[in-house]
């Protein structure tokens, strides 16, 4: 299961849905709306969770997510920044995102990132369960 | 004629020096294992006169026991014993309190062997033919180390952030991770999947200083992110060829369709801090080539762009495959591969740390029920007992999952028991206890339930056949290249063993 956290509804985040979709139609997306959705999602057992995409709207948001950090522990995370802000880029990094691209230029990436994600996620899931 | 190296004409001249001077001063304990009486003979009238005290034995058996009775700091351990390959001991022997320094010694090459006994952290590795000088050499340089080890002051204590093992295998981790730490060179940390080679990467940066936020308040800390320089991630895994250069190397304006603006990758964001190429025997070719470069200069040059950049991080790389073969194949770059060795911390697969898991199985299932916020749980025994002893192929990664869908079937149970597990995992240990109850408990402290070497050499060869038709999918000529043997002992053994090809 892909778990997708973006607050608001804006065209990069519905452009998002799409490529999810596109890319990975095997996988269920799940949406969380709010950092609370979010949060009660992640303190539940975890273990269908393959991938969380976060698409951060602001730096106040940035820090909110770095405050729930420890509920994102052991997860594969890839998020989506507004834009390029350093300060942005270095909260970001304290969650140990696999992969990150920007709202404002080049998000279509996530796209083949996840492909290839997925990919790899197969191999190590049937090592598990061999 | 004898002929002897520099080093160890050096080592003479140094036990002549210090005979001179400190006679009678014990300098620690050293226990032989070998059948052959000349090389004992030899390196005892080397290293006794400068006051090192000297166990021999000439079997596995009575070389155990003195082990334990002296507690010594050395052990020289020969691979051909009359009862049986002495490599099988080095495992227990590493396993004791003292943890003593093994240097294994055989009369010939055996890259197996070399391999198994460097694999479990032996000193070195020896071809003596007869040659006590270069054993005494080895043993006496040991033997400084365990000395240097108990003068030097109490290493630093290191945050360890969630590394949770106390086994000796980690305990040496530890020690390296202390080192990375406090050096600036390029770490290789290799390990199975799931051994937690992240997490050690994070500590090494952690307790590094470019972790600089360490010595500043938690309110700057918190208003600052940038106060901490970044722990950047490179999952090589998750990069598509295409992408890979352009994220890491970042991009000029117009470089290619769609770079309506220059943009840094993630080899500018380490600027400071670490970079962490995790899985990074997945990195392409070409792009070793141009990584190489920026390891030798510390300058890039971002796609398209036409000016240099430097950015002043730290490396740490990651894998699970094994690096030195796949430049045997022409797969990975040699020359990148040094680079990466500045210093090399190999993670322990879990079934080799099993006095580990029930640590693990405690701590993760209390960090889960705070996450969850449920109540603790307690464990019964035979929970504890059957986790330690599953083989945990996924290693802590798979504990850690196997706990968390534990928590879910046992909802508001109190305590967790066996009937909580997986079904794959309770089988596999019932399997193993019915079909090799005596090579399982190898490692374990009790040595009355070792058995004989016999059983134990046929237990081990069998396992040994059985891992090797799998890994080779049944194919002989592959099996026959993985293991070193020939065809016709390959048949043979197969045979022995009533196993099919």
């Amino acid at each position: 299961m892909i778990l997708f956290y973006a607050a608001e509804n804006n065209p990069v985040v519905e452009a998002l849905e799409q490529i999810v979709a596109g890319e990975i139609p095997t996988r269920p997306l799940i949406r969380c709306r709010s950092l609370n959705v979010l949060e009660q999602r992640l303190r539940r057992p975890r273990n269908d969770i393959d991938v969380i995409l976060i698409s951060v709207n602001d730096a106040i948001e940035m820090r909110q997510l770095n405050a729930m950090r420890a509920l994102l522990i052991d997860l594969r995370l890839v998020m989506v920044l507004p834009w390029r802000d350093e300060d942005i880029i270095a909260w970001a990094h304290k969650l140990g995102p696999r992969f990150i691209a920007f709202a404002d230029n080049g998000y279509e990436q996530v796209g083949p990132v996840l492909r290839k994600m997925f990919g790899a996620a197969k191999v190590i899931h049937l090592c598990l369960h061999r | 004629m004898l002929r002897f190296n520099s080093s160890v004409l050096l080592f003479l001249l140094s036990l002549a020096v210090r005979r001179s001077h400190g006679v009678g001063v014990e300098m620690g304990k050293a226990l032989i294992i070998s059948g052959d009486q000349k090389l004992i003979e030899s390196v005892s009238s080397l290293l006794a006169p400068i006051g090192h005290t000297l166990f021999n034995a000439s079997d596995l058996c009575r070389g155990w026991a003195l082990a334990i009775e002296h507690r010594v700091d050395v052990v020289t351990l020969a691979t051909e014993l009359s009862d049986g390959d002495g490599l099988v001991l080095l495992p227990r022997l590493k396993q004791l309190p003292e943890n003593p320094e093994v240097v294994v010694v055989s009369d010939a090459v055996d890259p197996r062997a070399a391999d198994f006994a460097l694999r479990n952290c032996a000193w070195d590795y020896l071809i003596t033919q007869g040659d006590g000088r270069t054993l005494a050499m080895s043993m006496d340089q040991a033997m400084q180390y365990r000395q240097e080890q108990v003068t030097e002051e109490a290493p630093v204590a290191i945050k360890r952030e969630r590394i949770v093992g106390n086994s000796p295998q980690m305990k040496s981790c530890f020690a390296l991770l202390g080192q990375a730490a406090g050096s600036n060179a390029n770490v290789l940390i290799v390990g199975e999947t799931g051994t937690g080679k992240e997490l050690f990467a994070r500590a090494i940066h952690s307790n590094s200083p470019r972790a600089r936020a360490r010595s500043l308040s938690p309110e700057v800390r918190s208003g600052n992110p940038r106060a901490d320089k970044n722990f950047v991630v490179v999952d090589c895994t998750a990069l598509p060829e295409t992408l890979v250069e352009s994220v890491l190397f970042g991009h000029a304006k117009g470089a290619f369709t769609g770079a309506d603006r220059d943009h840094d990758g993630l080899i500018a964001q380490a600027d400071g801090g670490t970079l962490f190429l995790d899985e990074i025997g997945e990195l392409p070719l070409n792009t070793q080539k141009a990584f190489l470069r920026v390891l030798q200069e510390r300058h890039y040059r971002p796609v398209g762009g036409k000016t240099e950049h430097q950015s002043d991080f730290r490396l740490i790389a990651a894998t699970n495959r094994d690096l030195d073969q796949m430049v045997d194949q022409g797969t990975f770059r040699k020359d990148l591969l040094f680079r990466l060795r500045g210093l090399t911390i190999a993670l322990p697969p879990l079934r080799g740390r099993p006095d580990d898991i029930k640590d693990l199985v405690r701590y993760h299932t209390q960090r889960m029920c705070d996450s969850y916020d449920i109540a603790p749980k307690g464990f019964a025994l035979e929970l504890l007992d059957t986790m330690a002893a599953y083989s945990w192929p996924g290693n802590v990664r798979e504990l850690v999952h196997t706990i968390d869908a534990m928590l879910a079937v046992a909802g508001n149970d109190a305590t967790l028991y066996p009937k909580h597990l997986p079904a794959h995992i309770r089988l596999q240990v019932v399997c193993q206890a019915h079909e090799e109850p005596k090579v399982t408990v190898i490692g374990r402290q009790d040595s009355d339930a070792l058995g004989d070497f016999k059983t134990y050499r046929n237990h081990s060869e069998r396992r040994y056949l059985e891992d090797l038709l799998r890994i080779s999918e049944r194919n002989i000529p592959k099996a026959c290249q993985i293991s070193g043997i020939s065809r016709s002992r390959l048949y043979e053994m197969l045979a022995k063993h009533a196993l099919s090809a």
